[in-house]
């Protein structure tokens, strides 16, 4: 089952995709034998059924499948790509705009059969057609997307950015010495041209910094697809749920975080669900967990036999039968990683367990990140991994209370209920609105606040473990954008603060430990 | 023999000039959007942002006692220590100094170590007396 939320996710990208392939059939229509913008096309549409699929909207594959069989027919030269077909793609594509509408606002596609149709007779006629000539068709070109008109987006290597962000870091070091330098001139026309210089190059650092970070929706809309084709190949049956609580991550963490799902995604279909199962499940959920982002892959599947982990540690001479006698629970846990260990198992499937969780622990490991196995025989398995969290973005409720400016992200905010008038809280245990009956919690003693910020405006209802709680919450509330940072020690001593997080503005946010509250 | 030589940032506060160990992120800075911090040590003023980091600001005059009446400075000497970062306020920075002498002034119980800067007394703010003022790490 795929969330809800990625709706949007699939509109806007599918969006990006239709401009992408509008300006190919429009460059197309220009050369339309040339190969390259054929083979562009027909990745573009396979890409689009593949999103389609994973939304599950089985009409809107169907359409592209009949897109791509033309173009692949015209790949395979089995078919002249003339202006007639182009129109017919154009209509698709605007039939196709009008079904994401639908899909939109009324969350259903619109009948495309028609369109299918004409789509499939179109090939059929004119493969009865004609043998098309194939001189000069392989006209390749050197420069394929020179011939494309328009340039949505590029990719940048991450180790450019990071040398543009440790050069901004330069920059950043200079302007800090000539604002120095120029303070005890006493210039005041230099000075404010040096505080501005100080100024942009705080926004081009603030800006770099959000270039490298992504949301994880838009990378793991791609795992129930890739799923699925495993679970097919292997003849299972795997549902994929993935909560990833809105939360955004550093492109070059992302990058090795989504090659390390991908393996666990596969061994927990291969090696986790059986055959015979049939609601194989398995669970993503990423989460915050103080500074760090916690990743959990669980599956309902067999489980781990760990004697016979043991045995194939023996088996393969990674340990000694004495020594594997005197192992701990954790140390045969860890076996698991060793490289090698399923080299005694038939795998004739997606991957080896053993040698796939070799290099995902290695890869976790390179992360300063920790992994951790929990599973019993029977019982499905669940991978545990805790990443560091250089540069993460969460959305975040800030509010201030008394001279204090606290945030709660936003992922345990269910709604915020304004009163119609100012209210004190203090003695109050149950909060009532619109007949719903909620737990009141409040910010802790220990916090010292002033009296008078028990006066409150504004309701939280904050979703917990499936409670819904009422905080109370004060003045200068706004939901923003917050990079996490490191917690320094002075947070790591106060239990009520999880951490600190940077606003837009450039200013430190503190955000509240909401396990704390709850308690 | 070789002689060793210490090194230091001064800086001065509440008229008088001090010394704090040069560290190699060592930099004086503006503090200027303090956070404050609920239930925070005493002596802890609270967080800022800069360059990309988090800084504790300390109150350098609640930690060397001076119990004189200034305006808050929005100058800070930045440091880091053991992975975090830390600002002392301070009223404005100065050079960078090495000594080849560090004395000890017994009359004073704590942040008795000084140097001499032109004939003058300038006491060194040292870590181990400052996390012994700023109940931080242990």
């Amino acid at each position: 089952m795929v969330s809800a939320k990625y709706k949007d996710l699939y509109i806007s990208t599918s969006k990006d995709q239709l401009n992408k392939l509008t300006n190919l059939f429009l460059s197309l229509e220009r050369s339309p034998d040339n190969q390259n913008l054929i083979e562009n096309i027909f990745r573009l549409i396979h890409s689009m059924k593949g999103a389609a699929a994973t939304m599950a909207y089985k009409k809107t594959v169907n359409l592209f499948h009949a897109m791509e069989s033309i173009i692949d027919a015209a790949f395979q030269q089995r078919l002249m790509i003339d202006k007639n077909i182009l129109e017919l793609f154009i209509d698709t594509i605007e039939v196709f705009d009008n079904n994401l509408k639908s899909i939109k606002k009324n969350n259903r596609e619109i009948n495309l059969t028609k369109q299918i149709n004409l789509l499939v007779g179109g090939l059929k006629q004119r493969k009865q057609g004609k043998k098309i000539k194939t001189k000069n068709v392989y006209r390749q070109e050197k420069h394929l997307l020179g011939s494309i008109p328009t340039v949505a987006e590029i990719s940048v290597p991450v180790e450019n950015l990071n040398r543009l962000y440790d050069m901004s870091d330069d920059l950043l070091v200079n302007v800090m010495e000539t604002k120095s330098i120029v303070k005890s001139l006493g210039k005041a026309k230099l000075l404010s041209l040096s505080v501005n210089a100080d100024r942009i190059v705080n926004d081009l650092r603030r800006e770099l910094e959000k270039i490298r970070i992504v949301p994880l929706a838009q990378i793991f809309s791609s795992l129930p697809y890739l799923v699925r084709e495993i679970a097919k190949d292997e003849g299972k049956n795997v549902d994929l749920v993935i909560e990833d609580n809105d939360l955004s991550l550093d492109k070059a963490i992302l990058d090795e975080l989504i090659e390390i799902l991908i393996q666990l995604l596969k061994n927990a279909v291969a090696h986790g669900i059986t055959r015979e199962q049939k609601n194989g499940r398995i669970e993503v959920v990423v989460s915050l967990d103080n500074d760090q982002m916690k990743i959990v892959v669980k599956d309902n599947g067999q489980g781990i036999d760990w004697q016979e982990i043991m045995d194939m540690a023996v088996k393969n001479k990674i340990i000694s039968r004495v020594a594997a006698k005197k192992l701990t629970v954790s140390e045969i846990k860890n076996l698991i990683f060793k490289a090698g260990i399923s080299r005694g198992k038939s795998v004739s499937i997606s991957s080896g367990r053993g040698v796939g969780l070799s290099l995902v622990k290695a890869k976790v490991e390179s992360l300063d990140g920790d992994m951790l196995v929990e599973s019993k025989s029977g019982k499905g398995a669940t991978f545990s991994i805790k990443l560091p969290l250089p540069l993460s973005v969460f959305r975040g409720l800030t509010f201030k209370i008394a001279d204090y400016t606290l945030a709660i992200p936003l992922s345990f905010i269910d709604r915020i209920i304004k009163l119609p008038e100012v209210r004190d809280f203090n003695k109050t245990k149950i909060f009532v609105h619109d007949k719903a009956r909620y737990k009141m919690t409040a910010l802790p003693k220990e916090m010292n606040l002033p009296k008078i910020a028990a006066l409150s405006k504004y309701i939280a209802i904050i979703k917990y473990k499936g409670e819904k709680l009422a905080l109370p919450i004060f003045s200068n509330i706004n939901e923003r954008e917050l990079i996490a940072k490191n917690t320094p020690q002075v947070l790591k001593n106060l239990d009520y603060l999880k951490g600190v997080a940077v606003s837009d503005e450039g200013l430190p946010v503190l955000i509240l430990d909401i396990n704390n509250l709850v308690k | 023999m070789p002689v060793k030589i210490y090194k230091f940032t001064l800086f001065h506060l509440a008229d008088e000039l001090w010394a704090l160990p040069l560290l190699p992120t060592s930099q004086f800075i503006a503090c200027e959007a303090i956070t404050l911090i609920p239930g925070a040590p005493e002596n802890v003023l609270g967080l800022v942002y800069h360059g990309g980091k988090i800084i504790t600001l300390l109150d350098t005059a609640k930690i060397l006692d001076l119990r004189v009446k200034r305006i808050r400075s929005k100058n800070c000497l930045l440091f880091d220590y053991q992975g975090d970062y830390y600002g002392l306020e301070v009223d404005d920075g100065d050079n960078t100094i090495r000594v080849k002498q560090v004395f000890t002034d017994r009359s004073k119980k704590k942040f008795n170590k000084y140097i001499k800067v032109n004939k003058r007394k300038v006491y060194i703010l040292d870590l181990e007396n400052l996390w012994e003022q700023v109940k931080i790490y242990g």
